[in-house]
């Protein structure tokens, strides 16, 4: 299914780039781009991520962690902390609805949205692998995007404003490639404004089609700190619907997970 | 329960090294704590201060189904009175909880089973947590804390709301040292439990009967309100409940007693700020705790009974109203951390990046109604930590402070200065 989708979306996004180039993009074509780079992304309605983020301080790498996510529609998922230092903790989202595991304990924390976002940066980064659920779009311009390599892109530029309390980053300026849709970098805001980070897509393969391998994060406020990500394995997954009930998340252990 | 200590132990060493489907995660800690000791109106301490140096190794196995949680929990490595190296110490194996969790279809009904010791935390709470009431914990501990789990038994049905339980829970395996307090409240019992989230609230329903309470109604309630506030309240009642009860006669101790019903109940709040501050606010009644006239009265009683050599045990017995659950009926705590991390995104010097290391953190416990307060404080560093391991250094200070003649001024433990290093592999 994901893959017609996939195939369909980007016939419409070359459709929309035979048009001429400087004309606004609607709505509607708005969401259709944005749901196409987030195929590149998550591919699958319902999947297991595995992601491991190094976080580097002047180029060095200062520490790893490995996150299994468990996504499925309706902005629900389950995170589960796999490093050795962080082994057994969990988090489990349903819309803006947050619950905290921590090792070895039995009492899941209820959480609010602000709580969430002030935890660990790159849980938020890695539990949200899609916009088109928590962010608004509006096309502002057609422009060169350079990615990390400093290779040029004739790229849309698309505003997103977040319409959930617990996105991540209250704006996001996101270039996604014309001609296929794919994300090339995004400068991603908080709620005062501020930059907080710029992010780089990875170009790969996955499952022999073209798909976003990594994400390196630069740090726009303490610029010596860069975090990359790197998707080892995105692959469709199908949890018991128990995992997502709250009173499930203490009982349940990780090493299966 | 030492064979099955022992069990658990060859359990743990028989474990291969590295295996595929075995999950181990170590944890250890060391603490120094250096405790001034004051006098109180019911003891008067032989000495002024002490410190000792406590070790904790802790690991979690879980294969497949299986969930094992063991601690070596040694105490007094070092003491300063009488003062020794390992010579006092006192090792002891904690089999925290070992248990088995699967799910089996019963009249093609999926139910989840757990058989096993293991924690049933149903409390919401931060300060006090009512629901947390098959087995004692330690409130709001400082230093290394040992928590083990119940005996239970209990099926639960999950459903698209929440979760529907029946359990059996018996908490007479101890491998942690009990009082004489703990030991009466040592219960079996049979119960019900339903949990519910409707929308963005969450309520529980526990109904429960055993051996010392001899029936328990409890229930709690937690809601967020916006994308900073969240409430929460619990609330127990029980049928019968243990209780230290004063005499009628002044030469008499007090004693132990099965008291009648009993209530507790708590209601509160978490605010957290864009800048990583978080504040709770919680105020909680226990229907169990001596109320404050019955504190003025035990002080009143207790002091002349000290001065003799005769009577002192007598006076020495009003101490036993510290060992309540909660010390005072009416209780409040305030609460603050903060984020520092949160703080520095908002940051664009560089001069303050060397605080993303620290967590501070600060509880004020408050007795409202005789002035009593005790505050606690944490910062904790850390050290080291590469995803692999990590190593924390954490220094805790608690003072008792507020009015001299407050319950809370009756521990004999003034001030507790404490550091820790921690750490994961």
């Amino acid at each position: 299914m994901s893959k017609f989708k996939t195939i369909f979306a980007i016939l419409l996004v070359n459709m929309m780039i035979s048009a001429p180039s400087a004309a606004a993009l609607n709505d509607s074509q708005v969401a259709q781009i944005i749901e196409t780079a987030d195929q590149f992304r998550l591919g699958e309605e319902s999947a297991r991520v595995i992601s491991i983020v190094s976080l580097y301080k002047s180029d060095e790498l200062e520490k790893m962690r490995q996150y299994n996510v468990y996504s499925r529609p309706n902005r629900e998922s389950l995170v589960v902390f796999k490093s050795p230092v962080e082994a057994g903790q969990k988090m489990l989202m349903l819309q803006d609805n947050f619950w905290l595991q921590m090792p070895k304990s039995r009492r899941p924390i209820r959480i609010t949205p602000m709580q969430k976002l002030l935890g660990e940066a790159s849980v938020g980064d890695i539990s949200s692998l899609t916009w088109s659920e928590d962010y608004q779009g509006e096309w502002v311009a057609d422009e060169t995007a350079k990615d990390i390599n400093q290779l040029p892109y004739s790229a849309h530029l698309i505003e997103l404003t977040a319409k959930t309390s617990s996105a991540s980053y209250q704006r996001i300026e996101l270039w996604i490639e014309q001609d296929t849709g794919f994300p090339i970098r995004a400068d991603l805001y908080l709620r005062s404004g501020k930059l907080a980070k710029q992010a780089y897509f990875a170009r790969g393969v996955r499952d022999d089609k073209l798909a976003v391998t990594a994400m390196t994060l630069l740090d726009a406020i303490q610029p010596t700190k860069k975090t990359v990500i790197k998707y080892m394995s995105i692959e469709p997954w199908q949890l018991e619907d128990k995992f997502y009930n709250p009173s499930f998340l203490a009982r349940n252990n990780t090493a299966e997970l | 329960m030492r064979c099955a200590t022992l069990l658990a132990l060859s359990a743990l060493v028989s474990l291969p090294a590295i295996a595929q489907d075995w999950q181990v995660d170590w944890d250890w800690a060391l603490s120094a704590s250096q405790r001034q000791l004051g006098d109180s109106e019911f003891i008067e301490p032989s000495r002024d201060s002490h410190s000792q140096l406590d070790g904790l190794l802790d690991v979690q196995v879980s294969y497949g189904q299986w969930n094992g949680l063991f601690a070596l929990y040694s105490q007094n490595l070092y003491q300063n009175d009488p003062q020794g190296w390992l010579e006092h110490v006192d090792n002891q194996l904690i089999v925290r909880e070992l248990a088995w969790q699967d799910s089996v279809t019963i009249a093609e009904q999926s139910i989840d089973v757990t058989l096993g010791k293991i924690r049933l935390d149903y409390g919401v709470s931060y300060g006090y947590r009512p629901l947390d009431m098959f087995k004692p914990y330690r409130q709001n501990p400082i230093g290394l804390s040992v928590e083990e789990g119940a005996t239970v038994a209990a099926l639960s049905l999950f459903d698209a709301d929440g979760e529907w339980s029946v359990l059996y829970t018996n908490s007479h395996w101890s491998d942690n040292e009990v009082d004489n307090f703990d030991i009466a409240n040592q219960q079996q019992g049979v119960g019900i439990r339903r949990y519910g989230l409707i929308n963005l609230h969450e309520y529980q329903l526990i109904a429960y009967y055993d051996d010392v309470r001899h029936g328990a109604l409890g229930a709690s309630w937690v809601s967020i309100v916006n994308q900073s506030w969240e409430f929460h309240a619990e609330a127990l009642w029980q049928h019968k409940s243990q209780q230290f009860t004063q005499p009628e006669q002044a030469f008499q101790p007090v004693n132990l007693r099965q008291a009648g019903e009993a209530w507790q109940g708590l209601a509160g709040f978490t605010y957290t700020t864009m800048n990583g501050h978080s504040f709770i606010g919680e105020y909680w009644f226990d229907s169990r705790a001596w109320s404050k006239q019955q504190w003025q009265q035990a002080q009143k009683r207790a002091q002349p009974l000290l001065q003799s050599p005769l009577t002192q045990p007598v006076a020495n017995s009003y101490a036993q109203g510290l060992n309540h659950y909660n010390l005072v009926q009416h209780n409040i705590m305030l609460h603050w951390n903060w984020d520092t991390d949160s703080w520095l995104q908002w940051q664009t010097d560089d001069n303050w990046h060397w605080l993303s290391d620290f967590t501070p953190k600060l509880d004020l416990l408050i007795s409202p109604q005789d002035g009593g307060i005790i505050a606690t404080q944490w910062l904790t560093y850390q050290w080291i930590d590469t995803g692999d391991a990590s190593v924390d250094l954490e220094f805790t200070a608690r003072f008792l402070t507020g009015e001299s003649d407050s319950a809370y001024a009756q521990i004999n433990n003034r001030r507790t200065l404490l550091f820790m290093i921690k750490g994961k592999f």
